[in-house]
């Protein structure tokens, strides 16, 4: 078979991971090699999706002996199949590399004989591309789960980022449309990788010639929509995997329609705008201080389409409003909706040298379309009319939303004229978010 | 003495070359005639007026490495860094900017870095800002070419003047590969020899030939690029939006 076509088969294949980034190592080039990397990263390009291609998204091949139903490459689909050669992978990659293509590789693979001889194929790669070719740029690489610890340790010292994929966020689910995966089999690897890499933080203390372990850390990825799991459960999970196994990232990726099972859903749309929320969810646990029970709980599962969870939650807690600019604390400014870290930190250090107005926030470039109902600069609001009242609140953040007009068409098919209120029901708020709208 | 203090005289406008250390020469000149500049213009941008006084500046690198390292002290790497990198933007008025951040930064010390109310410190912070975002952009989007011979080739046409910055990322990246960077809007070749770097003008440079294999490579991208997207989820508007269409007249699989 020719490297073309293997190329476009096992990038269709590839393509649903949703983990791309080439962030969080620094490599420095070696004499005589080629490639570096940045604490950064760096997108390439940009697909027709909009996702940002920064790694060449490989398989090292999609035969697998698994059957997991939500996935394009389960041994009972009928696709066209192919492997590379490790050296054909390596030149093949090198020679994007050096033109500038990508930022590195990102390599996984379907289950191909056993799990031992897939990672060990993996590890071939990586061999050549680190220790023939000095290849000092960003590599990730999948942790296939059931291979032998001493591969993945292997591996580890080879690749920038390790990643286990939990796939679907409960074990129930796992166990209808995985049967041949468990929670422990990916628990397993992320562990050991978890070890290696406080191993060899407390080594490189007393030896510097320590190798690298996975310097960029590791992560993993759920799949969003295929089965009835809730918001709360998922971001529950994340939380919980950043706290114990140190995860940099947990990647969600919406949904494809890609199986055939009668427990997966069929003709919808990839549920982007959940997915979306999920991450600005997953952003609060991770840069803003929340926890996931602020976030949502067991009675209100799901995130709201209209407003993002941090405007949501500011709107249920107004009584921690208003914030006053010059006095609030760091860690309250990052609570106003419509304030980031940037801002947060500008304001920060901006308020050290003098007392700020509105005029200033504008200097500052402080978005203040939605923080302005929750900020008062010198005790006084930009707009006197103002007030912290819930409906007046609600009903201006959400007065922009492009899904409100999908909920009030909807509104008019199925119930009689009653605008009441605007505030959507829960049943219509999962459907925004599982793209039923 | 670099304080900042009260200057006599002003309305002068003064000219230098274009480089790094002409623009802190003339801000040395600036200080020690007690000139408040009217404004400082690069030599190619100047437009001769009435009833202005031109002040032609030579530079001196000893000059502008007085002002340098003091401003340094005063100021922190971090603010000179942000300073280049205003200083390579093609914003209008940058120069004047730097010259009121560094007088200020004079006076007060590292606390000017922190007054962004103040409108040139802002300006400041912004065009460094424009300028490490658009390095950023295009140190991903530059698509090299292997030329006849081995050379490698990129064309680029960057709004701001970041030649010497993508230059340093890519030579330190690709080490054992010598390349050729053409900013053709900018008119200027960088140039990496494996050994050296060097910035030229691109007057009259025609460029090799490609490789034969390159249409392989390129066809091969091509084919990744056009596979990797999920047509479920097609959403241009993004795309375009992470990558504006400016970009695309270098980037041939687009």
């Amino acid at each position: 078979m020719e490297t073309n076509d293997k190329l476009r088969i096992l990038t269709e294949s590839a393509k649903y991971d949703a983990a791309c980034t080439s962030s969080g190592s620094d490599r420095k080039n070696i004499k005589g090699g080629i490639g570096s990397a940045a604490k950064a990263g760096c997108c390439h390009a940009f697909s027709s999706d909009g996702r940002c291609i920064s790694l060449l998204k490989v398989l090292y091949t999609n035969y697998c002996i698994n059957d997991c139903k939500y996935c394009v490459c389960r041994r009972s689909n009928d696709i066209e199949r192919a492997a590379f050669e490790p050296r054909e992978l390596a030149e093949l990659f090198l020679n994007f590399y050096r033109r500038n293509y990508v930022e590195g590789l990102f390599l996984s693979s379907g289950i191909i004989k056993n799990p031992d001889y897939t990672a060990e194929q993996l590890l071939e790669v990586l061999r050549i591309l680190r220790e023939e070719y000095f290849f000092c740029g960003y590599i990730h690489v999948k942790a296939i789960p059931g291979a032998a610890p001493e591969l993945i340790q292997a591996l580890g010292t080879l690749a920038d980022r390790m990643s286990v994929n939990i796939e679907l966020p409960s074990e129930s689910s796992l166990k209808l449309l995985a049967p041949q995966k468990s929670r422990e089999k990916v628990t397993k690897p992320m562990a050991q990788i978890r070890d290696g890499i406080i191993r060899r933080k407390n080594e490189i203390k007393h030896f510097r010639s320590t190798p690298r372990f996975v310097p960029a850390g590791q992560s993993t990825q759920m799949i969003i929509g295929a089965t009835p799991d809730s918001d709360y459960q998922i971001i529950r999970l994340s939380e919980a995997l950043y706290r114990t196994y140190g995860l940099k990232r947990v990647f969600y990726s919406a949904y494809v329609p890609v199986g055939t099972h009668p427990a997966l859903p069929k003709d919808i749309q990839p549920p982007l705008l959940r997915e979306h929320r999920l991450y600005q969810a997953d952003w609060l646990m991770r840069f803003y201080g929340f926890t996931s029970d602020e976030i949502l709980s067991e009675s209100n599962s799901h995130l709201d389409p209209l407003l993002d969870p941090k405007a949501f939650w500011a709107i249920n807690h107004l009584d921690r409003f208003p914030v006053e600019i010059n006095s609030a604390p760091y860690e309250m400014l990052l609570r106003v909706p419509g304030i980031g870290v940037h801002c947060a930190k500008r304001i920060v250090a901006a308020r050290r040298m003098s007392r700020l107005s509105f005029e200033d926030l504008k200097k500052l470039r402080v978005q203040l379309k939605t923080s302005v109902y929750f900020i008062t600069c010198g005790g006084k609001y930009m707009f006197p009319s103002f007030k912290m009242d819930y409906p007046f609140i609600y009903g201006a953040l959400t007065a922009s939303s492009t899904m409100m007009p999908a909920i009030i068409q909807h509104r008019q098919l199925t119930m009689e004229d009653d605008f009441d209120s605007l505030i959507p029901s829960t049943e219509e708020k999962v459907k925004c978010l599982t793209g039923q709208f | 003495m670099l304080d900042g203090t009260v200057l006599d005289g002003h309305g002068a406008v003064f000219v230098y070359d274009g480089s790094y250390q002409g623009l802190f020469t003339a801000i040395f000149e600036a200080v020690y005639s007690r000139t408040e500049p009217a404004d400082i213009v690069s030599e190619d941008r100047l437009q001769l007026t009435f009833n202005t006084r031109f002040t032609d500046v030579e530079t001196d690198p000893a000059k502008a490495g007085r002002v340098v390292s003091a401003a340094r002290k005063k100021l922190g790497g971090e603010a000179m860094s942000r300073i280049y990198r205003a200083f390579l933007s093609s914003g209008e008025g940058r120069e004047l900017c730097i010259y009121r951040y560094l007088m200020l930064g004079f006076r007060l010390g590292r606390a000017a870095n922190s007054l962004l109310t103040e409108p040139y410190v802002f300006r400041v912070s912004a065009l460094s800002q424009n300028v490490s975002r658009e390095t950023d952009k295009m140190m991903g989007f530059i698509r090299f070419s292997v030329m006849e011979g081995g050379v490698q080739y990129c064309r680029f046409s960057p709004e701001n003047n970041i030649m010497p910055l993508v230059l340093n990322h890519f030579a330190a990246r690709l080490s054992c590969i010598p390349f050729v960077m053409h900013d053709t809007r900018h008119k200027i070749l960088g140039i990496y020899d494996t050994r050296e770097k060097y910035i030229v003008s691109a007057e009259g440079f025609v460029p090799p030939e490609k490789s034969s294999d390159e249409e392989y490579f390129e066809g091969l991208w091509k084919l990744f690029y056009g596979t990797v997207g999920i047509k479920e989820r097609k959403n241009l508007r993004l795309m375009k939006q992470m990558m504006p269409a400016r970009y695309f007249r270098h980037m041939w699989e687009m």
